[in-house]
Parts: structure tokens; C-alpha cells; sequence
């Protein structure tokens, strides 16, 4: 059975901007794949289309039919990973072998308390001037 | 390295796509309430007028169908007779064309005079296969006598047949366009009587556009941007309230018409009664207008930012003034507040839907010397989300300006600033520099 994989390093899921993400990605594809990809990616989801950026991506061309392989990716400064009533952001690592359509992901979060900030309704008092 | 994201809308685009629409909507306006008006206005207004007409008799002088030539409406010859009719020549050529009219001349005699007339319907060119025709004429032979129907204010107008015909429906067509025409027009209408665009900093600061005539940014990075007068949305307000009263005008001196011989009949109180919520419409932008014009005369905030972009965490200077006005200001309130906004598609429209998820009040004074000009610290946050512009959502923060004159219409000003991620040195960031350490 084919099947692709990817392993955080220390098994982290969350993380500050601007860190390094870590982890192995390992694959076993019958038959063997043209391509496998790994991207990193953030996808702003709201009430209609999603929008999304994929900062990096690390291919591997040719592979052998199973293997694995250690990764290491930058994250940005921003975005942040945040839930909002109409609007939610997400993190993800992405991998996808070709041209078999196989894939795997893995959700991550990015943030500077590591935890997806909540757009929750906040009103703040005046400041005396 | 690939991305889907692009510019977020900038004010320009907004104010273009605007124009635009309201000319396309005024000529949709102007065709369909054209060709309703050209068409069909007068036979509907006939068709339920005609109901209160006298009824005369009257003697068929002449009946007949005779072809319709391309290019012309002249016939070629003597219509052809119909029952009891004479016998003409043209009956053998009449067949032959598609195109053919009924004619139909009869005399009547009403308030003691002697008219003739040649109107079947209200729509006098009766036109259609040889066989419709034919039959319409049947029912009126040469010589025979009928009934037909005389208009009391205008006896020289008279017709054979007033019931309601199909054809009549085709002006739901028009009048579709012209309804269609006109919404649009007093949607944008009402958009512009809203409060004034935001104007987008943080478009300017991340160059995905470039500085308004009203966004200046000095060479120390101090950014000033004014209020918008409203001036040019006033007169476009008040040219469109114009336009749509002098439209109603004719509207109005119609039913002014049905009602100057007494109460009048069921296409007098229908028109009065369809024409209610155009005069209100009119009324409505004629009222908008005098608002935006008051509204001109307003002071004009001008805000000061001592940067292009307010980090999390981090702070800048926030000054306001406004010029010279009508009143002094009697209270003002200045939030930054952070929405979120998705633009999505139902039922052929983009609507954008936006919601405040922070509040941070700024001032809040009823002090006329502290209104009138100051300045202070803006502090940021540092436990919320930057500014984010996807295609179809976005993360924006704004700067807005509530201020109230008293017997006068309040001042609204929206400036959208660009919150940047917190910097290494902010506290966020020396925490995040620590767990990366950390991390490694």
C-alpha cells in the first residue's frame, strides 16, 4: 500500500514566527513516484473562495520507492494562525508525490504564544488624553 | 515559491467601479422607461381609461386587409373587401405578402357631431398574418353597424375594441430594464450618502498602491491624510436627486392630469398610487442631498501618524486637527478597531461581509479645545493579528473618527494603517527570540 508521511521533529505542532520547522517526511509508493513535494503553506479560509500562499517547497525528484527524508523549513514573521468568526487562518505542511495524487498533511500552528489567537468581539476602554 | 495572493481593493478601484455602474444603470434607466414610455405608457393608460368611455354606435364605412410592404407602410392598393364587401384586385396580391393590416373605417356621431375614425385598438397598426387579420375584419363588415367607444375628453378619439390584449404584457420587458436601471442608480445613490470610503494607508505602506492626493507621507516618515470634503459626492448626489425629480415631474403632472376633472378612474388611481414611492424616492435623494451638502461644511480631521506602520506591540504618535467648520465640535471619539472581511459571491452579487473583533477607544472627549486639536501614544496590542490582505479575506485594522457638531451632521472619517508583525525588539518578539533559542 502506498503511503506517504510526515514526522515533526519532537513531535511539535506549534510554533513561533520566524522559527524552524523540522521533521522527516518518508514515503513507501508503488510504483515508484515521478516527484514527491513538500510544501510549506498557509490557507485563509472565509465564506467564499480560500486564500493561500505557499512560502516554501522542497522536491525531491526521482525518488526510490520508499524512503525518507529530514526537512528543515523557514517560517515568515506573519501571518499568524488565528480563528475568526468569518475569517480562519491555518498552517500546514503539505506533501504530495506525482503523478499518483498521494498526500499527506499535517497542520501546524504559528504563532507568538503558539496557540491560534481567537478574533473573539474585544472592547477596550479609553485612554484619558 | 508560489502564491494566489494578490492586492487587496484600493480606493481608486472602488470609486471607478462606481462611475461606471451609475452610468450603466442611468442607461438602462433612460432605454427602458424610453421605450416603455414611447410603446406602452399611452395603450395601457387607454386600455384602463377606455372602461369609463361612452359607448356609441357606429357604421362600418370600410373593411379590409390590406399587405404591408417592406420598408413602407403604404398599401398597394384598395384594401380588400371583407364579408360583404366589394370584391378589389388586390385581393390576389394581398396573399401573397407575409405582413398585413386591418383597416377598418367607421363613422360615429357623438355630442352631435359626426366623427370618423379608423382605431380598432389603442395600438393603431394592426399588423399580423393575412389570416389574423382577416378575422378581425370579419367581425366588422362593410355597411354593418357596431358599437364602439368614444373617449369623453377627447371625442375624436374612439376605438372598436377595448379589452386587454397580450401584447400589452411585452412591457414588462422594459419596464424591467428601467426598474433595474433605477435600483442600481439608488443603490449607488445610497452608498454615496453612507459614510465616506476608507482610505487604505496600509495599501500605500506595503505599495500595493500609491499615495492619494490625500495621504501624504513626509520624508521622516510622518504620514498626514485629510478627510475627503465630500463635496464631489454631494453634487453627484444632488445632480441624481435632479435628474430623478425632473423624471417624477412628468409622473406627477400626469396624475395632477387625472385628477383635474374629479375623482377619477381606475387608471387615474392606479398611476396615483404606483407613483407614491417614486416621489418618496425623490423626496428621500432630494433630502440626501441637502444632508451631504450640510455635510460639506463640516471641520475636516485631518489625522498625523508618526510612521507608515504600527507593529504589534509597538507604538506610534497619533495627532489630530480639524480646519475651520461650521461649529466647534462638541464630542469626539477616535477607535482603532480590527476587522475581519470576506468577499464572497451569492446570486451573481459580491458581497463582503466585515466584522469588528477588537476595539481599542482611543479618545473619548466632550472637551471642544481637547476635540479640536491633540495627540497621543498609540499603543498596539501585541496579542492580536497583523494586517492581512488575501484576494477574498482580509485582516484590517482602522483608524476611525466619530465627531458631532451640535444641529449638524456628524464628521466620519476611516483611515485603514498597516499593523506589522511584532518586531524581535517588541517584548512578543524577545519572548519568540528566547523559545527560538530555545527551540534550537
Amino acid at each position: 500500500m502506498s503511503q506517504l508521511r510526515i514526522a515533526m521533529a519532537a513531535d511539535r505542532e506549534a510554533f513561533v514566527p520566524g522559527e524552524r520547522v523540522c521533521g522527516e517526511l518518508s514515503w513507501e509508493l508503488h510504483p515508484p513516484p515521478r516527484v514527491v513535494e513538500l510544501s510549506l503553506r498557509w490557507r485563509m479560509q472565509g465564506k467564499g473562495a480560500v486564500d493561500q500562499q505557499v512560502l516554501e517547497t522542497i522536491s525531491i525528484v526521482d525518488p526510490p520507492p520508499s524512503g525518507r527524508r529530514a526537512f528543515e523549513l523557514q517560517l515568515p514573521q506573519s501571518p499568524y494562525s488565528f480563528n475568526g468568526r468569518l475569517v480562519s487562518l491555518q498552517w500546514e505542511l503539505h506533501a504530495m508525490a506525482r503523478p499518483a495524487g498521494v498526500e499527506a498533511q499535517r497542520r501546524i500552528v504559528v504563532s507568538p504564544s503558539r496557540r491560534p489567537i481567537e478574533l473573539e468581539t474585544q472592547d477596550e476602554p479609553a485612554e484619558p488624553v | 515559491m508560489s502564491s494566489s495572493i494578490g492586492p487587496g481593493p484600493s480606493l481608486q478601484d472602488a470609486e471607478g467601479g462606481g462611475c461606471f455602474s451609475s452610468l450603466l444603470f442611468a442607461m438602462l434607466l433612460l432605454a427602458g422607461g424610453g421605450v416603455f414610455w414611447a410603446f406602452f405608457l399611452e395603450p395601457w393608460r387607454d386600455v384602463l381609461d377606455a372602461l369609463r368611455w361612452d359607448v356609441t354606435p357606429c357604421q362600418i364605412l370600410e373593411s379590409g386587409v390590406e399587405p404591408v410592404r417592406r420598408g413602407s407602410a403604404t398599401p398597394r392598393g384598395p384594401a380588400e373587401g371583407a364579408r360583404g364587401a366589394r370584391p378589389t384586385p388586390v385581393a390576389a396580391t394581398a396573399a401573397e405578402s407575409d405582413t398585413h393590416r386591418a383597416v377598418v373605417r367607421y363613422r360615429y356621431v357623438y355630442d352631435g357631431v359626426s366623427r370618423v375614425s379608423q382605431r380598432i385598438w389603442f395600438i393603431r397598426s394592426d399588423t399580423g398574418s393575412y389570416a389574423e387579420m382577416k378575422q378581425i375584419v370579419d367581425r366588422y363588415p362593410q355597411g354593418s353597424t357596431a358599437e364602439c367607444f368614444v373617449n369623453p375628453r377627447a371625442p375624436h378619439y374612439a376605438v372598436l375594441e377595448r379589452e386587454f390584449r397580450p401584447v400589452l404584457l411585452l412591457a414588462v420587458f422594459p419596464l424591467s430594464i428601467g426598474v433595474l436601471g433605477l435600483a442600481g442608480l439608488l443603490s449607488n445613490v445610497l452608498r454615496l450618502l453612507g459614510p465616506p470610503p476608507l482610505q487604505r494607508l496600509a495599501a500605500v505602506a506595503s505599495a500595493r498602491t500609491r499615495p492619494s492626493r490625500r495621504i501624504r507621507i513626509a520624508a521622516d516618515g510622518t504620514v498626514t491624510c485629510r478627510a475627503p470634503s465630500g463635496a464631489a459626492r454631494a453634487v453627484a448626489v444632488l445632480v441624481l436627486a435632479l435628474l430623478f425629480n425632473a423624471l417624477v415631474s412628468f409622473l406627477v403632472s400626469e396624475v395632477v392630469d387625472t385628477w383635474s376633472d374629479g375623482v377619477p378612474g381606475c387608471y387615474g388611481w392606479l398611476l396615483s398610487v404606483s407613483s407614491v414611492p417614486f416621489v418618496l424616492a425623490g423626496v428621500g435623494l432630494l433630502s440626501g442631498a441637502v444632508y451631504m451638502i450640510l455635510r460639506v461644511f463640516n471641520p475636516r480631521p485631518t489625522l498625523v501618524l508618526s510612521s507608515c506602520s504600527l507593529p504589534l506591540g509597538g507604538s506610534m504618535r497619533l495627532g489630530w486637527r480639524f480646519s475651520r467648520g461650521i461649529a466647534p465640535i462638541a464630542r469626539l471619539r477616535l477607535v482603532l478597531e480590527g476587522r475581519q472581511e470576506t468577499t464572497y459571491a451569492r446570486g451573481g452579487r459580491v458581497l463582503t461581509d466585515s466584522e469588528t473583533f477588537r476595539t481599542i477607544r482611543l479618545v473619548d472627549t466632550s472637551d471642544p479645545r481637547r476635540a479640536a486639536q491633540g495627540q497621543m501614544e498609540l499603543r498596539m496590542p501585541d496579542d492580536t493579528v497583523p494586517t492581512l490582505h488575501g484576494q477574498r479575506n482580509a485582516i484590517v485594522w482602522v483608524l476611525r473618527l466619530c465627531a458631532q457638531v451640535p444641529r449638524w451632521p456628524s464628521i466620519e472619517h476611516e483611515l485603514e494603517i498597516l499593523v506589522a508583525p511584532a518586531s524581535p525588539a517588541s517584548p512578543a518578539g524577545a519572548e519568540r527570540t528566547a523559545q527560538t533559542v530555545e527551540a534550537g
